[in-house]
C-alpha cells in the first residue's frame, strides 16, 4: 500500500494530527527487505510504540534499529519512492525524540523548495516564518 | 460421527516453472480422490483454499476452477484466511459433513507464487497484514518484532532460531516432495544475509508452488482410518500494536484449548505435530503457545534435540513450512494430508496440526487419531 493510497488516508483521516505525538518503543526492527513501496529507504526501522492511550506501529526515520524504551515522536516524511516528476508521497514516521526536535507542518510550496533543496535526504522542516 | 480422511495427495512444492495453478489443482485433486479408492462422482462438495491466486496468477473463481474437473461438477467454493486458509477450508468442509449436509467432500489448497518477483510477492503477503495499521511492514518485520520481544522477555537467543531451522532442513530430506531438500548447518543459518533484525534468511520460509488434498467422509469404511478428532479456531486482534503480549499467540493458545478440551487430550499425548513455522520464531511461539513447552523453554528443548525423531515430541517432520515449502493456500491442507500418511503408515497414533494466519490473527489447531487407537 502506497502512502498516498486511499486505505492509508481513509484509515486515520487525521494522520496530520499525529505529527509530535510522543511514544515509547515497545518493539522494533530494522527492515532490510522491504514492502516494495519502501524499497528505496532499505533498511528502515519499524517500530511499535505505546504512546499512553492506544498502541501504534510505524516506519522509523533513518536506517538504524530502535531501541525498546527509548523516546520518539511523529513526525512528517516522505514515504514512498521520491521521483522529483511525480507527486512526492508524505506520511507519518516516527523518529528519536530529543529537546531539540522541532516539527512543523510547512505549506505545499514550502514542501517543494525543501526537497528541491534537499533532494534524497530525510530533511526536518523548519518553517519560513522562523 | 467421526470425519475420516480417506485419501490425501501432496504435489511436489518448489518453484514449479512446469507447472500451472490449473496443473496444480488438478494434480492434486484427481490423485487425492483415487488414493482414496473413490470416483469422482462420489465427491459431492469441494472446499478450495487459497489466499490469494487473484493477485499472484490473475484467476479467481477457484470453485468454479475445480469443479470443473468432475464430471458432475459438485458445489465449490474457495476459503481465504491469508496463511490459515488451509485449516480453515478442512474447519469448514468438517462442519458440513457434521451437518450431515454431505457425507464425503474434498479439500484441495494451492498457491502458486513465484510467477511474480519476489517483492511483488512481499507485496502480496502483505495484505494479510492490517493495511490501515501496519503500513510499511513486511511478514518478516513483524515475527521479527515478535522475536526481538521473545528474546529480550524469555531469553530465547539466535542460537534457538537456527536450530528450529537446521532440524526442519534435516526432516525435509526424507520428505520427497519438499522444496529443500538439503542439510543445513548452525553456521549457515546464523549467518545467513538480514532479512529484518533478528531474522536471517534462513529464519523465513520460502515463496513456494504447490498444492495437496484431502477426501474427508464420514461415511464408515472397513478399514481403521485416520480421522479428524477435534478441531480449535482461535481468533486474535488483526495488527500486532493491538495485541495483549508480543512473546506469546493468543490465538493459537485458544485454538489449542478448544481441541484439547474437546478430544480429552493434553499437549503430552501428541508424539507428532506439524506446526505453523513461517519463520523460525513461529515454531518456538507454537510450541509454547500449544502447550508442549513453558515460556522460554522452546528454544533450548530445540537445541537439545527434543522435537526431532525419537525426542519428546516430533515436530515438523515434513520439513515444516521452512524447508518443505509454504504454498500459503495449500499448507494447512498439506499439514492435515501429510500427518494423516503418518498415521496410516502406523508411524504414530495421534497427530496434532497447527496452522497460523497473517501475523497471528487466525489460528486454527486440528488433532488427529487413528482409529482404533482411541483407548491407549
Amino acid at each position: 500500500m502506497s502512502s498516498t493510497s486511499p486505505q492509508y488516508w481513509r484509515a486515520r483521516k487525521h494522520w496530520s494530527t499525529w505529527v509530535g505525538r510522543k511514544g515509547t518503543v515497545i518493539a522494533s526492527t530494522l527492515i532490510h527487505v522491504g514492502n516494495p513501496a519502501l524499497a528505496e529507504s532499505t533498511p528502515y526501522p519499524y517500530v511499535l510504540i505505546d504512546f499512553g492511550d492506544e498502541q501504534c506501529s510505524f516506519v522509523g526515520v533513518g536506517h538504524e534499529e530502535f531501541l525498546p524504551g527509548e523516546t520518539v515522536e511523529c513526525v512528517w516524511r516522505k514515504m514512498g519512492k521520491v521521483d522529483p516528476h511525480e507527486v512526492i508521497e508524505y506520511g507519518i514516521k516516527v523518529q528519536r525524540y530529543t529537546d531539540e526536535t522541532t516539527v512543523a507542518v510547512p505549506q505545499a510550496q514550502e514542501i517543494t523548495e525543501i526537497e528541491v533543496e534537499t533532494q534524497l535526504t530525510e530533511p526536518i522542516y523548519v518553517p519560513t516564518h522562523r | 460421527m467421526k470425519v475420516s480422511v480417506l485419501g490425501s495427495h501432496i504435489t511436489d512444492f518448489g518453484e514449479l516453472w512446469e507447472a500451472s495453478l490449473e496443473g496444480l489443482l488438478t494434480e492434486a485433486t484427481l490423485k487425492a480422490v483415487g488414493n482414496a479408492g473413490l470416483d469422482l462422482e462420489d465427491i459431492q462438495a469441494v472446499y478450495v483454499s487459497n489466499m490469494a491466486a487473484g493477485a499472484f496468477e490473475g484467476q479467481m473463481h477457484l470453485g468454479a476452477v475445480v469443479s470443473n474437473l468432475f464430471p458432475h461438477r459438485p458445489p465449490a467454493l474457495r476459503v481465504e484466511g491469508a496463511c490459515a486458509s488451509g485449516g480453515l477450508a478442512v474447519l469448514t468442509a468438517e462442519q458440513a459433513l457434521l451437518s450431515e449436509t454431505y457425507d464425503t467432500v474434498l479439500v484441495v489448497g494451492v498457491e502458486k507464487m513465484t510467477d511474480v518477483s519476489a517483492a511483488r510477492a512481499t507485496e502480496i503477503l502483505a495484505g494479510a497484514a492490517s493495511l490501515s495499521e501496519e503500513y510499511g511492514s513486511t511478514f518478516p518485520g513483524l515475527y521479527a518484532m515478535l522475536a526481538q520481544a521473545h528474546m529480550r522477555e524469555l531469553g530465547t537467543t539466535r542460537e534457538h532460531l537456527s536450530a528450529v531451522s537446521v532440524k526442519n532442513h534435516r526432516h525435509a530430506l526424507r520428505n520427497p516432495h519438499a522444496q529443500y531438500r538439503k542439510e543445513i548447518t548452525m553456521e549457515m543459518a546464523s549467518n545467513s544475509t538480514l532479512i529484518a533484525n533478528p531474522l536471517r534468511l534462513f529464519d523465513c520460509s520460502p515463496l513456494s508452488d504447490g498444492a495437496a488434498a484431502v477426501v474427508l467422509s464420514t461415511k464408515k469404511t472397513s478399514q481403521p482410518q485416520p480421522y479428524l478428532k477435534a478441531f480449535g479456531h482461535g481468533m486474535d486482534a488483526f495488527a500486532l500494536a493491538q495485541r495483549r503480549s508480543l512473546t506469546s499467540l493468543q490465538a493459537t493458545r485458544d485454538a489449542a484449548l478448544q481441541a484439547f478440551q474437546k478430544s480429552s487430550l493434553r499437549p503430552e499425548d501428541i508424539p507428532v505435530a506439524e506446526v505453523h513455522d513461517c519463520f523460525t520464531i513461529a515454531e518456538l511461539l507454537a510450541l509454547e503457545d500449544l502447550g508442549f513447552y513453558a515460556p522460554g523453554q522452546a528454544g533450548p528443548a530445540t537445541v537439545a534435540g527434543e522435537t526431532t525423531v525419537d525426542g519428546t515430541v516430533a515436530i515438523n517432520l515434513s520439513g515444516g513450512l521452512k524447508a518443505s515449502g509454504h504454498p500459503v493456500g495449500a499448507t494447512g491442507v498439506k499439514q492435515i494430508a501429510f500427518l494423516s500418511e503418518l498415521l496410516r503408515q502406523g508411524a504414530y497414533a495421534r497427530a496434532l496440526a497447527h496452522n497460523v494466519g497473517g501475523s497471528g490473527a487466525t489460528a486454527v489447531v486440528h488433532i488427529l487419531e487413528m482409529e482404533g487407537e482411541e483407548n491407549e
